[in-house]
């Protein structure tokens, strides 16, 4: 599998700190996890990669829109004209909007399937821990929903299984964050829900990536 | 059902209101907002005021059956 993740302002930085885990679990269960990250985010390393690794799975985190995704610099590496890129792969894109045009671009060039946002994806975070973004409780349940659909790829669950278990952790959480005596929970709360409503798929319901 | 624009606004600013002041809110490429920046975004009717108003909206119509679940 290919991980991608930008890392150049403080929504990357917590997508970047939250996706190490799913970089070891997906080591841990034997899988080769190539790794594009930062200022070595471009197409031309990406299509480099897919050639030398074949992958069966692609991981983006970081910024887009409905068209693309975007690198460290915040512009466009991969848009609708490219792709092809995702031909015969199963993708899942934490990136703002990219399910709306992206999505169906990458299915009609072949790809498997394409997990992704119809809208923009919300981090609602508590800024004492700006710099240590995986001790902020207020940031995790938002980002849990998402790993989730990672963890069950990885367990070999189908795209359709995996979105449904991301919908059913984001409805267990949102119950949580109403009975909550937290004071920053109603911010968890609306951002899951946003998400949540934002996440969907194209493509092959039944595409593994196992 | 035509609904006012300064009356979603003011729903939403409220809404904003409740919420502890030390909430950040970190919003994709649009970048990353206080609580009183999106308040101020709302009342100026940006692209991302906008944007959070839809969250808001989303969240007004979701819960509802949400609650019915639990």
């Amino acid at each position: 599998m290919i991980v991608i993740r930008t890392n150049h302002d403080i929504a990357t930085s917590y997508l970047f700190a939250f996706s190490e885990e799913l970089i070891k679990e997906a080591e841990n269960k034997g899988f080769k996890v190539a790794r594009i990250e930062g200022i070595n985010v471009s197409e031309t390393n990406l299509r480099s990669r897919i050639k030398n690794k074949k992958p069966s799975f692609i991981f983006f985190n970081g910024h887009g829109s409905d068209t693309s995704l975007f690198n460290n610099q915040e512009q466009e590496f991969i848009n609708v004209d490219s792709a092809d890129v995702f031909k015969e792969i199963v993708t899942y894109a934490i990136a703002c909007n990219c399910l709306v045009k992206l999505g169906p671009a990458a299915i009609e060039n072949g790809g498997y399937s394409f997990i992704g946002y119809k809208n923009p994806f919300w981090i609602a975070r508590d800024h004492k821990y700006e710099a240590t973004p995986l001790k902020d409780k207020i940031a995790r349940p938002i980002m849990e929903c998402s790993n989730i659909i990672v963890k069950s790829l990885l367990k070999g669950n189908t795209v359709e299984q995996s979105v449904k278990k991301s919908h059913e952790n984001a409805k267990e959480s949102i119950l949580s964050l109403i009975n909550s005596k937290e004071p920053l929970a109603p911010a968890s709360l609306q951002a899951l829900v946003a998400n949540d409503s934002a996440l969907d798929f194209k493509g092959d319901a039944s595409a593994k990536i196992m | 059902m035509e609904i006012d624009v300064n009356y979603l606004k003011n729903l939403v600013k409220a809404r904003l209101l409740a919420m502890p002041p030390d909430i950040s809110f970190s919003v994709g490429n649009f970048g990353d907002y206080t609580r009183n920046e999106l308040i101020e975004q709302v009342e100026q009717g940006t692209e991302i005021g906008k944007a959070t108003i839809d969250m808001q909206l989303a969240f007004i119509r979701k819960m509802p059956g949400i609650l019915n679940t639990q």
